[in-house]
């Protein structure tokens, strides 16, 4: 549904995005994430028609990025700081894009019905959009970014300034929208529990530049700094002996409580708790970790040399 | 052309019916009705008489609706960018050439809205002075020239300046530059130079060949009128369609 | 100023004339070259022309306006003063005025000539018949009416959009 080959963005002597290349199947939530600055919404311009990319080439929905016009009418996208008309309904404002957007007259009417539906602001259909709290305003954008039925939904940090209730509901509304409307979803937040809740894939962008991209548990096993596990033993010295004796390095202890690295090493954890039992220390509980999207994040973040620090 | 009148409808209900839009109508009608008022209340004014008066109304309503129209053009590109609904709007599949006309016909057209209620006015006081009254709206009519001409220059200042307050100063800069030359030959005694800079003016000729109407006389032998006319509508086309072009690149350029 | 009834005009000798009576032609009298209509409108303009005695001598020029009616001079106030007249070897003195009606009533306008430069005859022009009618004002009564009638109109559709947008919030408020 997108496919783009080394999309590249230059503003004079700043590189906003590099070489880009992205490919992201029909029906996929995929995930955007990036700091402040990293070209994440230039990159959404340019894949939404906004922007022409200084040089690259691919399609989103089946429309080359270069014919601008078209794309706009394939692609939805909500923009990260999105400003309503106050002085109208959300009869009215729905009813103005989809007739921009050449919907049908019939066919408009029934999709602004649903939309509300979906979004929850049925009940809130006549009021201006003015006295709106910023959720309700979110929902409204979310529910225009889908009036005219695109193949691919650019989402800007949609739950941005929500309480956590309302980012609730902005989650729920966009699985809803990925899986009942089929529509491909675009998602760039910082809400990195949002990303991996939601996201079949996830890309990871620095300075123009993707870093690393894959399904979210694939990035925690290669890019999180190794599997851990906490493990609850009776004797921690012989224990802390025994992981030396293993060669697994102890990462931290809490009470009774060891918490070691495993590394990527799949068989390291039913070892060192055999060498434990046959050393006698009792074993009350032992949980393995893998790294978060964050701590991925985070250490995609580092630059090499960081990361060379850290180690 | 489904989507220009999609955008007019909108700016129309926008620039007419909210209380911002209704304010202007109301300083509109307000300000005809305390000139009316005074016109007959006051002696000193029927020196002029009712066919002077009729010309200075005029030049009240033409230059009042023009103002008012203008001033809420300027914000028309501005305030959309200001209040973050352009880039909504830009994602729609409608050029920026559409776009801006669009915009710019709403202008005048709401501009248009306020000379109409100026025209009960105008039509009471030219009454009796043996004017033939076809000619307050034609006069009115010429006025729309003038009325799309600084419309068109508010709406290409709002989308070239970016912001609300610098969108406001540009279409006065560049109004006060047009008109002071025709003010300046108004204090000016008869001459040559008097007559060369009251020609730049495309208000002055504007109402100059407005006042040939509401003076019962034609329109013929007003060619330089005509010209500078001409040449000011076609500087803000091309003034418009030079920010159209711009509004494209400035709808993504915030990163 | 203010009850000014005349516009003066100084007809002064330049030169060219070792004495009056060497230069003097015969005397003419006042002439008024160029009469107002003899009907005019409150606020029609109109213009005065006049020529002084072709004696060589220094005449002023006065311009009266006689009101028939109250057997005073009008008014002339917002009159602009046009000209002085002068007497070049030998030629006439001239003078101009211009104004504009402002009074409606019946007018008798002449001009006197007064020498200045020695004791002599005071002389007038014949005077010319001048009535002015009411201009037409604006009528009333329609003005009045749309003066009232549109803010009102336009007063009740502000009221009506705000009524309207705030029956749709409460419309809406309610779950």
């Amino acid at each position: 549904m997108i496919d783009v080959t080394g999309v590249t963005k230059r503003y004079k002597s700043y590189l906003a995005v590099s070489d880009l290349s992205l490919n992201v199947p029909q029906g996929e939530i995929f995930g955007f994430l990036g700091p402040n600055g990293a070209g994440k919404t230039t990159t959404i311009r340019m894949l939404s028609g906004l922007l022409l990319p200084t040089a690259g080439e691919g399609v989103v929905g089946g429309v080359s990025l270069h014919d601008r016009q078209q794309l706009k009418r394939v692609i939805g996208l909500m923009p990260e700081s999105q400003g309503y008309y106050g002085y109208m309904t959300p009869l009215e404002y729905l009813g103005f894009f989809g007739r921009l957007y050449e919907v049908p007259a019939a066919k408009l009417r029934t999709r602004i019905g649903s939309l509300l539906e979906t979004v929850g602001l049925t009940y809130a259909a006549r009021r201006p959009v003015g006295q709106f709290s910023r959720g309700m305003r979110q929902r409204l954008g979310l529910a225009r970014t889908i009036i005219h039925e695109p193949r691919v939904v650019f989402l800007d940090e949609p739950s941005l300034g929500l309480d956590p209730q309302g980012q609730r509901e902005m989650q729920q509304m966009i699985r809803q929208i990925n899986t009942e409307w089929q529509v491909t979803v675009f998602l760039s937040s910082h809400l990195l529990g949002e990303v991996a809740q939601l996201c079949h894939r996830v890309a990871i962008m620095r300075q123009g530049e993707v870093l690393a991209s894959g399904q979210p548990e694939a990035l925690s096993r290669e890019l999180g700094q190794g599997a851990r596990a906490h493990i609850d033993v009776g004797d921690i010295a012989k224990a802390a002996v025994v992981c030396g004796e293993e060669g697994i390095a102890i990462l931290e202890r809490d009470g009774q409580r060891l918490t070691v690295a495993l590394g990527a090493d799949h068989e390291a954890l039913p070892r060192l708790l055999a060498r434990l039992v046959a050393a006698g220390v009792a074993i009350y509980g032992a949980v393995p970790q893998t790294a978060t999207l964050e701590e991925v994040f985070l250490n995609v973040m580092q630059s090499p040399a960081e990361r060379a620090v850290s180690a | 052309m489904s989507t220009v009148r999609v955008i007019l409808g909108k700016e129309w209900a926008s620039s007419l019916l909210t209380p911002r839009g209704l304010l202007l109508l109301a300083i509109q009608v307000v300000t005809m009705s305390v000139l009316a008022i005074v016109s007959l209340s006051l002696p000193d004014l029927s020196l002029m008489g009712q066919a002077g008066l009729l010309k200075l109304l005029f030049q009240v309503a033409v230059a009042l609706a023009v103002a008012l129209a203008t001033l809420a053009a300027s914000l028309t590109v501005a305030g959309e960018r200001d209040q973050a609904t352009l880039e909504s709007l830009l994602l729609a599949p409608i050029s920026g050439t559409r776009l801006l006309g669009a915009k710019w016909l709403a202008a005048a057209g709401a501009g248009a809205v306020h000379l109409l209620l100026s025209l009960p006015y105008l039509i009471v006081m030219g009454a009796g002075t043996g004017l033939a009254l076809w000619r307050v709206p034609a006069g009115l009519g010429l006025a729309l020239l003038l009325m799309a001409g600084y419309t068109g220059v508010a709406v290409a200042a709002s989308t070239i300046s970016g912001r609300t307050f610098s969108a406001l100063v540009s279409t006065l800069v560049v109004a006060a530059v047009l008109e002071a030359p025709g003010f300046a030959a108004g204090a000016l005694p008869k001459g040559a130079l008097q007559k060369w800079l009251a020609t730049i003016s495309p208000g002055d000729q504007v109402m100059t060949l407005a006042g040939n109407l509401l003076a019962g006389k034609g329109l013929s032998g007003l060619g330089t009128s005509w010209l500078t006319v001409a040449i000011f509508l076609a500087a803000v086309y091309l003034a418009v369609r030079y920010a159209a072009a711009h509004l494209e690149l400035m709808g993504g350029d915030a990163q | 100023m203010k009850r000014l009834w005349a516009l003066f005009a100084l007809c002064a000798a330049l030169g060219g004339a070792p004495s009056l009576a060497a230069a003097a032609p015969a005397a003419a009298g006042v002439t008024v070259t160029e009469a107002p209509p003899a009907a005019l409108q409150v606020g029609d303009s109109f213009q005065v022309s006049a020529t002084a005695p072709a004696d060589g001598g220094r005449y002023l020029l006065t311009l009266t306006m006689l009101d028939l009616a109250t057997g005073s001079s009008a008014d002339l106030e917002g009159w602009v003063p046009t000209s002085v007249g002068q007497t070049v070897s030998g030629a006439q003195a001239a003078a101009s005025w211009a104004g504009k009606a402002g009074k409606a009533g019946h007018y008798r306008v002449y001009v006197t000539a007064v020498p200045l430069d020695q004791p002599g005859v005071v002389t007038s022009s014949s005077p010319s018949e001048l009535a002015v009618s009411a201009a037409p004002a604006p009528q009333a009564a329609p003005l009045m009416t749309v003066a009232v009638g549109e803010p009102v109109v336009v007063a009740l559709a502000m009221v009506w959009v705000l009524s309207r947008r705030r029956r749709g919030a409460r419309a809406g408020g309610e779950r």
